[in-house]
């Protein structure tokens, strides 16, 4: 009997185990903010979590769109001056922040510019070189002055938080997720990746890199963990004109054409959605000279905040990535890149 | 002067051995249910969505040649599935950003239609959690 008492308990025990295993999980996807994406989470109160995420990413692409017309931005590129929700106010005074950091590589007033060219749209153009030296004087980031909630713009100037509008939101939704007690998560705002945690067997979550060269393979990935990962490549969206020319989505703000990148693409890995959102599109501007200056820079700071690590794909078929990233990035097996440290 | 009890022998039995033995075989069968890894084994699954609702799921490695969909709405796309992978080969949709992402091979990508709310996602074992790109 007591052996027979034993063996129960014994697979009671076991029993128990099996519950803690399972512990709740859930994951939502969605279309927003002219994009596809996913939201999992592990833990208890995981699916309450995720409806909070995906309220809060609606809501602020009602406050941040260019296309809605009762947004902040609308608003404000309409009036050229607003009052705007204290969100849409702190994401521009980031983005101006920003701006003048990566010296305009990065700037939300290129709007002018994006319309002009209307890469994204059904009805993308070749401006002629006239109506880019019209426009090119209305970019810069002393054309926007923020106070307190109040914004306003110089004349005929606009913005567009495009590229930097889900890096928030990711920032956002990590908030939200720890505020809801997750500790494990995985979500990707159209390729701006937040991960927290680890994957339900203990490992890192497993973070694949589109191939530049050939999109429908993987050329590397990254096991990350409670960090962002932003990339931004020509690659991802272009039209191709009449004669055959390809003219990719990221304008150079200095010249108003496409960027002419030494890179394919620039993925930043960071503990701010923002910056890594922002840099990510500044860095593939700058090209892999200047990319690499702009980091040693920011690390020679050594103001943590400001701390981030990169991974630059060129022309050449190399990786080059940075110290911090080196225990965490794997070529994918028949990748053809060459994987390449840099140091600080 | 107290004197101590003296201590039954302890020696175990062929019934102890028995328990023993139970229990080390529950632990492994239950240890294998619990821990395996929870995506799916063997190979890759073509999933295709729209607005969240799933049109078809295929393994690929089932096909024994190439398969072709066709999905209307606002727009119609048409889908290549074949044993290594799928691709959208035309589509009248103006951003022909579906179109321009290619053949996806790895378990984790997918290939998004935004007009027409349309997503094709690789599922299978060892894939990535996310895709940068």
């Amino acid at each position: 009997m007591r052996r027979l008492t034993c063996l129960l308990l014994s697979a009671l025990l076991l029993f128990c185990c099996t519950g803690c295993q399972r512990e709740e999980s859930a994951s939502l996807e969605l279309f927003a903010m002219d994009t596809y994406m996913t939201l999992s989470a592990r833990g208890e109160g995981a699916q309450d979590a995720l409806t909070a995420v995906s309220r809060e990413i609606n809501r602020l692409e009602q406050l941040l769109s260019r296309t809605l017309p009762d947004s902040d931005v609308s608003r404000l590129n309409l009036q050229g001056a607003a009052q705007l929700n204290t969100d849409t106010a702190v994401l521009l005074q980031q983005a101006v922040a920003l701006s003048r950091q990566t010296e305009g590589a990065f700037d939300v007033t290129i709007a002018p510019l994006v319309n002009a060219w209307a890469i994204t749209s059904d009805t993308p153009r070749v401006p002629s070189p006239q109506e880019i030296a019209q426009l090119l004087p209305l970019v810069g980031s002393d054309h926007i002055t923020v106070t307190g909630s109040t914004a306003q713009l110089d004349e005929r100037c606009a913005i567009d938080l495009g590229g930097i509008g889900k890096g928030y939101a990711s920032d956002r939704a990590a908030q939200l997720l720890k505020e809801h007690g997750i500790e494990h998560a995985a979500i990707s705002l159209g390729g701006n990746v937040y991960v927290a945690g680890t994957r339900s067997d203990g490992t890192p979550w497993q973070v694949g890199l589109q191939d530049p060269a050939n999109t429908g393979s993987i050329a590397l990935r990254l096991a990350l963990s409670d960090r962002f990962a932003v990339t931004s490549g020509g690659y991802q969206r272009y039209f191709t004109a009449e004669d055959g020319t390809v003219y990719q989505h990221i304008l150079d703000p200095k010249t108003g054409y496409p960027a002419q990148s030494d890179l394919l693409s620039v993925t930043i890995v960071s503990r701010s959605g923002t910056a890594a959102d922002a840099y990510s599109t500044a860095l593939y501007v700058m090209g892999q000279q200047e990319a690499i200056l702009f980091w040693k820079g920011l690390m020679a700071d050594g103001d943590p905040e400001n701390d981030f690590d990169m991974i630059l794909i060129n022309n050449q078929r190399q990786a080059l990535y940075t110290p911090g990233l080196a225990e965490q990035v794997t070529l994918e097996k028949e990748s053809s890149y060459v994987l390449q440290a840099l140091t600080a | 002067m107290s004197c101590k009890p003296s201590q039954p022998k302890l020696r175990p039995t062929l019934a102890d051995g028995l328990v023993l033995l139970c229990v080390v075989v529950l632990t492994v069968a239950v240890s294998f249910f619990v821990y395996r890894p929870s995506e799916n084994t063997g190979a890759l699954t073509a999933v295709i969505s729209q607005d969240g609702t799933i049109l078809r799921q295929v393994q690929l490695s089932a096909l024994t040649e190439p398969s072709t969909l066709e999905v209307t709405g606002s727009h119609t796309t048409k889908i290549l599935l074949e044993r290594d992978g799928v691709s959208v080969t035309a589509t009248d949709c103006p951003s022909q950003d579906c179109l321009h992402t290619g053949k996806i091979t790895r378990a984790g990508q997918s290939i998004v239609c935004l007009p027409q709310h349309l997503v094709i996602h690789l599922e299978g074992s060892g894939g990535a959690d996310l895709v940068l790109g």
